[in-house]
């Protein structure tokens, strides 16, 4: 196997380690679009809403390893936060999610940040992600401001689409690779400490454990 | 004392005759010997019956009554002279069915008077009793209990109902007990030894940690009346502890009208709470869950009656301003049987002559319904109720246009649906056509309607049908879809509502038509994902029913607002019923139904949920297990379920038919289909350890819709009042976390400030250092 390039393989195949990723925003930002996209590479425009939690997996190949993603989706509607942040704290990485048509869901990313500081583990993964880029002519957020925000936070951004598919795979697959990087590749630094004990917790005989 | 009859149960070696006649017995009680064996022996004579004294009469007649009690032989005599004189002279006359109305009538009137003056002797007594006993005491006394503790040993004594408390005390030995229902933290009806079956077990943190749980076992002769009123007084408790909190943890946003109006401290309804005031509601409260009537619906009076059918049957009619409503005690069995009839559905009332041969102490009234089927309803203190229902009835609106279409008529109004999405075209006939679905037969189809066609004929159709034992049997086999909104509305109370309150959803929309609100917003982003696919939402007409429903509930209760979920129940309703039906349906849901779970803090459904994972480890311990293992809380799947009545998270025709049993029976349906849905899918669970496919399994499943109704009702028969038990003591649970986060934040904060004084000093300080 080659150390660069990653290929989607079958979902129930083998895997060597779990990686648990997070998807948060308001409510109708494209979640589920987005989830929906990366895992089955398909679109509908009419998504029903996610009620608590929901989740989806798909394994890729990174760097030779295969590695399996479960996504956890959330409801975005204000009052179910009682009931997802209590999903926080096992997620690795957590990809925020904005409407570039809608300027409140940008606004509310200072308040899902609020909301992973207290819920979450320290070290876990963030990105910024800009949904529905495909619908300039009702662009409201420009990019210059998402990317400034992400840059106060130290985190990286991408503009996606769900309906045209621009950068989904990009934005999954790059936060999987910097939280391999993180918890993986170097596992002995002390931050990571937290993270690593759940990449085992669930995994079958043949998957390895990673902090071995 | 003389008492409305109630059956003699007690086994008769427990029991002594002193003096008897053909119709009447005198009844002693065993004494006791003062050994432990004894007094359990004495405590499960009074235990059997509310009325735990060493004297009683007996009507013998086929089931025995007791009629009289007292502590005392020459009081009991008293009332058996009042009973050879006055009533057993006339007995000889009648039949035994017409002699048991006589005797019962005479029976209930003087038992009416004389539980007036008893009540207040005790008060005065009880009073006096509990300041002395107490004298630390401020609270007022609400009333109190006879009753046994057994906590190293059995004590007898009282327990003394306030409205912060409950206060034992014992004579010999002296024990005084306090439990403050703030440190309650479980409230249940036990049977710990079988031979003891009154048993309230009382759970309470109290002592100087207030963390240590301890256990208290009483025995109460009344019991279901002492708890009744327990749980009434610790929900409130509750509810006071949980609003504080709410106003404290959502202070950004406005507070509604009703929590503040509630949440100010002195004027709560807990501390002007009374006895009497805290009956009524109960009293109320019982009455409209019992006929699924409207939240404010006020019972004005009970008669005992009898209904005259192909066999007369013992009743109550419970009167109130838009409602008569009757209940039926069919022997021996608590099975519902009522009949609730709207005033609107009424055409006549009137006195008719008595049956020829009949009772001469009775009255017949007969009440004829708009749909000309005839209640014949006989009554002793006839001229009183007749009274009342002639001036509630007279002053109704008459209103000719039916306001829920009868099922005969499955047709909706054009305005409202476009002619192309009548009926045959929408519900499940549409859903059906998804691959993999089982059609209904049509000969099924056929043998259905004709039983509920039977149905019809014999209990009526509109909302005065009366809900029999076959009621339940016609929708645990399902309701066929061209009859399904019209019974989903009837079953849930909501045909009720808008039989009361019409005009009103329409005043709604007009009152607030332009505003806008956050639940506004909410709505329409949620709109045009419900049932996306199906051809009512697909054209416009339908996603404008769906908000205008959506929005006219947000502004009914702003407190819940707009949760998503609602967006489902009431795009459900659409499909089936009428617009203005689907709003009532959705306000018997989120207010009685599924009592806040769409709150902001949804504390209802976080309740629920963890009541669903204590439920699936106690009945299904390897599937719990196993979706632990395997990273899939059993909430995960089940929030949804509940929120949304399983809709969409079962394939629809199966969801359909758990919409018809939940409407009927109430949220219990939505535990035990949730089991079932686990046991039935058990093996398939446990092969698999990839949680995504047990989710998708689950929610795509081809289910055999017969197999799961079975297994729902035989399998799991969940009590309500099981349910009603847990969800008190997880509320508190729920609250008392809440209660420790905010103590815990205010400690946080406290410390802060104290860090950032410190600093502010040091920095002012550190001028003067370096001077």
């Amino acid at each position: 196997m080659s150390n660069t390039g990653t290929t989607a393989s079958n979902k129930s195949a083998a895997y060597d380690y779990l990686i648990k990723l997070l998807l948060i925003g308001d409510s109708g930002v494209g979640k589920s679009c987005l989830l929906l996209r990366f895992s089955e590479d398909s679109f509908t425009p009419s998504f029903i809403t996610t009620i608590g939690i929901d989740f989806k997996i798909r394994t890729i190949e990174l760097e030779g390893k295969r590695i399996k993603l479960q996504i956890w989706d959330t409801a975005g509607q204000e009052r179910f936060r009682t009931i997802t942040t209590a999903y926080y704290r096992g997620a690795m990485g957590i990809l925020l999610v904005y409407d570039v048509t809608d300027e409140k869901s940008f606004g509310n990313i200072r308040n899902w940040i609020r909301n992973i500081e207290q819920h979450a583990t320290e070290s876990v993964n963030k990105m910024l992600i800009g949904n529905k880029c495909d619908l300039p002519e009702k662009k409201v957020v420009d990019s210059s401001r998402g990317k400034a925000l992400a840059d106060e936070y130290g985190i990286k951004f991408l503009e996606t689409s769900a309906k045209n598919s621009i950068n989904v795979e990009e934005a999954f697959i790059s936060l999987a690779k910097d939280i391999k990087k993180r918890m993986i590749d170097t596992p002995n630094e002390p931050n990571n400490q937290t993270g690593n004990a759940q990449l085992s917790d669930t995994a079958p005989a043949k998957q390895k454990n990673c902090c071995k | 004392m003389w008492i409305n009859p109630k059956p003699q149960y007690s086994v008769s070696p427990l029991w002594v005759v002193v003096l008897e006649n053909r119709f009447f017995s005198i009844l002693r009680a065993k004494s006791t010997d003062g050994t432990l064996l004894g007094k359990i022996a004495n405590l499960a004579v009074h235990a059997s019956d509310s009325h735990p004294l060493t004297y009683r009469i007996i009507y013998k007649t086929k089931n025995p009554q007791v009629i009289a009690v007292s502590e005392s032989l020459d009081l009991i005599k008293a009332h058996w002279v009042v009973l050879e004189n006055d009533i057993l002279p006339r007995l000889d006359e009648h039949d035994w069915d017409i002699r048991d109305q006589y005797v019962i009538s005479k029976i209930i009137g003087m038992a009416t008077s004389s539980e007036e003056e008893e009540a207040d002797q005790n008060d005065e007594k009880s009073l006096v009793e509990f300041k002395f006993q107490f004298s630390q005491m401020e609270e007022k006394l609400l009333t109190y209990f006879r009753c046994s503790l057994y906590r190293d040993g059995l004590t007898t004594g009282k327990a003394f109902i306030t409205q912060q408390s409950v206060c034992y005390y014992s004579a010999n030995p002296v024990q005084h007990i306090i439990l403050p229902f703030a440190r309650i933290t479980s409230i249940n009806k036990e049977s710990t030894l079988g031979l003891l079956p009154n048993t309230i077990k009382i759970t309470a943190c109290i002592g100087p940690d207030e963390k240590t749980e301890k256990k208290f076992l009483f025995y109460f002769l009344m019991r279901d009346q002492a708890y009744d009123l327990l749980e009434q007084l610790w929900k409130l408790c509750m509810d006071e502890i949980y609003q504080s909190l709410e106003v404290d943890e959502y202070s950004m946003s406005s507070p509604s009208p009703l929590s503040a109006s509630t949440s100010t401290g002195e004027s709560s309804p807990v501390l002007k709470a009374t006895k009497q005031r805290l009956d009524i509601e109960k009293k109320n409260r019982n009455f409209q869950r019992f006929f699924k009537l409207p939240e404010n619906e006020d019972l004005l009076s009970v008669h005992v009656c009898w209904i005259v059918r192909k066999n007369t049957l013992i009743g109550d009619l419970y009167l109130s301003a838009n409602f008569f409503c009757i209940k039926y005690k069919e022997s021996f069995t608590t099975k519902k049987y009522t009949t609730v009839i709207p005033i609107s559905k009424i055409a006549s009332i009137k006195k008719t002559r008595p049956f020829l041969g009949f009772s001469v102490f009775t009255d017949t009234i007969q009440i004829v319904t708009v749909q000309g089927r005839e209640i014949n309803i006989r009554l002793i203190h006839c001229e009183e109720a007749l009274q009342t229902m002639r001036r509630y009835w007279q002053q109704a609106p008459s209103s000719p246009v039916p306001l829920v279409i009868p099922p005969s008529s499955p047709n909706h109004s054009p305005v409202l649906r476009p002619q192309a999405l009548q009926i045959e075209s929408i519900g499940v006939g549409w859903f059906s056509q998804e691959p993999g679905l089982k059609h209904e037969k049509p000969e099924e189809l056929k043998y259905k309607l004709e039983k509920w066609e039977s149905y019809f004929g014999k209990h009526g159709s509109d909302t005065s049908m009366s809900i029999t034992r076959s009621l339940r049997h016609l929708i645990h086999i399902g309701v066929p879809d061209p009859y399904r909104g019209h019974i989903w509305a009837f079953c849930s109370g909501a045909g009720y509502m808008w039989e009361r309150e019409k005009g009103y959803y329409d005043g709604l929309l007009r009152d607030n038509a332009g505003r806008t609100s956050l639940a506004v917003e909410e709505i329409e982003k949620d709109v045009r994902r419900t049932f996306a696919h199906h051809p009512y939402f697909k054209h416009e007409g339908g996603v404008d029913a769906l908000r205008r429903v959506l929005t006219a509930y947000s502004w009914r209760n702003p407190t819940i607002g707009y949760c998503q979920s609602m967006n489902v129940v009431a795009g459900i309703m659409l499909l089936y019923m009428q617009e203005e039906a689907a709003f009532w349906v959705l306000c018997r849901v989120c207010e009685v139904f599924l009592p806040d779970y769409y709150v902001s803090a949804m504390i209802g459904s976080i309740i629920d949920q963890k009541i669903f994972a204590q439920l699936v480890e106690n009945h299904l311990p390897d599937v719990y297990k196993h979706l632990e293992k395997v990273g899939l809380p059993v909430t995960i799947l089940s929030l949804p379920w509940f929120m949304c009545m399983f809709v969409s998270y079962i394939p629809f025709p199966v969801a359909t038919r758990v919409v018809d049993c939940f409407l009927f029976e109430g949220t219990t349906v939505l535990f035990q289909t949730g089991l079932a849905i686990l046991k039935i899918n058990k093996q398939k669970i446990l092969e698999e350890r990839d949680s995504e496919v047990i989710v998708e399994m689950l929610r795509n499943k081809t289910y055999d819709i017969d197999e799961l109704i079975q297994v729902t009702f035989q399998d799991f028969d969940i009590p309500e009042d099981q349910i009603n038990e847990l969800r008190n003591a997880h509320k508190f649970k729920e609250i008392k976390r809440k209660e420790t986060i905010q103590i815990n934040n205010a400690k946080k904060e406290e410390e802060q400030q104290k860090a950032n004084n410190n600093n502010n000093n040091n920095n002012s300080d550190s001028p003067a250092n370096l001077n």
